[in-house]
């Protein structure tokens, strides 16, 4: 390695406060991004502590039918807090089997959830006997006539400022099988 | 040669890079079942080492302008696999995304927080910080000393 390499750069001597001048510049650049990072980060960290996400029970909606089975529910968002800020694409992407693992239903629920507010997010599951040949039908009928549980596989992601969260779990529900 | 700052740097590297994370999740984590200790100590070594051969060479040189590139190539490692001071030590499994899965009151669950936006700026503060180490003229300090040490013979 040579001397010049290793040792001081030889800029002109002219260059010497054109140089001064551009440290500065790159200096306040360092003390806004790094200003800019640590309290927008702190921001968001105190904003998003505050959101909650509580599911509702689940039940069986508007009484046996030959003809369709629904299943419903609500998540509550609650992002109410003065200092919030819009949660983009909420998504609650679910599957749903009965405690024998036979599946029930999957579906994917997006919403915008506004500041200053708590924001119901509602799960409606139609089994609808169109959908299904009639032995599927009755398997399900079945399933979930003999099921005391349902087993909820569910993926929810928003988006919060410049982050996204994604959370999977597996949960279980009481379910009040059809009558 | 910067002597100083490279043991000063060796201290740091040291100390965050290794003896704070071993003290922190063996507390946290005695078991090791969320942290993966063999790429906390690989990350952690890789820090040590990088982070103290940087410190070796002097602000205003080209050389150091080049280690520092290849610097910001590593943060931008550790910001994919994780557990260094940069990314608070918690695992990665993409770049800028932190990844963490387990058991909890019996109930599995992953989380994924996607925070890529914040580690590109970071990254790049880095380089404004060592573009700026390079072209900022010394002061009457430095060039003092400087001039000290090439009047009793030693190398720079």
């Amino acid at each position: 390695m040579s001397h010049k390499t290793l040792g001081p750069l030889d800029f002109k001597k002219e260059t010497h406060h054109f140089r001064k001048f551009l440290s500065i510049v790159l200096l306040l650049i360092l003390i806004g991004g790094y200003s800019f990072l640590i309290i927008y980060n702190l921001y968001i960290s105190f904003a998003t502590s505050e959101i909650r996400v509580e599911p509702s029970e689940f039940e069986q909606e508007g009484g046996y039918s030959n003809e369709t089975i629904a299943i419903g529910g609500e998540f509550l968002v609650d992002n109410d807090h003065w200092y919030s800020i819009d949660i983009r694409d909420f998504t609650i992407d679910y599957e749903v089997f009965t405690d024998d693992d036979v599946k029930i239903a999957s579906k994917k629920t997006t919403q915008q959830i506004p500041k200053q507010e708590k924001t119901k997010i509602k799960i409606e599951i139609g089994l609808d006997k169109d959908d299904y040949t009639l032995d599927e039908f009755k398997d399900l009928a079945e399933a979930l006539n003999q099921t005391k549980s349902l087993l909820w596989e569910i993926e929810v992601s928003f988006k919060y400022g410049l982050y996204e969260v994604i959370v999977n779990a597996e949960l279980e529900s009481d379910f009040e099988g059809i009558a | 040669m910067n002597w100083i700052t490279f043991i000063r740097n060796i201290i740091i590297g040291a100390l965050f890079g290794l003896l704070v994370p071993y003290l922190i999740f063996r507390y946290l984590d005695s078991e090791g079942l969320v942290f993966n200790y063999e790429m906390m100590i690989l990350n952690g070594s890789l820090y040590l080492a990088i982070y103290s051969f940087f410190g070796l060479f002097k602000k205003e040189t080209a050389l150091r302008f080049i280690m520092g590139c290849l610097y910001i190539g590593f943060i931008i490692y550790f910001y994919t696999s994780g557990y260094t001071i940069y990314t608070f030590y918690l695992p990665h499994c993409g770049f800028g995304v932190l990844c963490l899965g387990g058991e909890w009151e019996g109930v599995k669950f992953s989380l994924s927080y996607i925070y890529w936006y914040t580690a590109v700026i970071v990254v790049s503060l880095k380089g404004v910080s060592i573009l700026r180490q390079l072209i900022k003229p010394p002061d009457e300090k430095s060039k003092i000393k400087r001039a000290a040490r090439q009047k009793v013979g030693l190398k720079e």
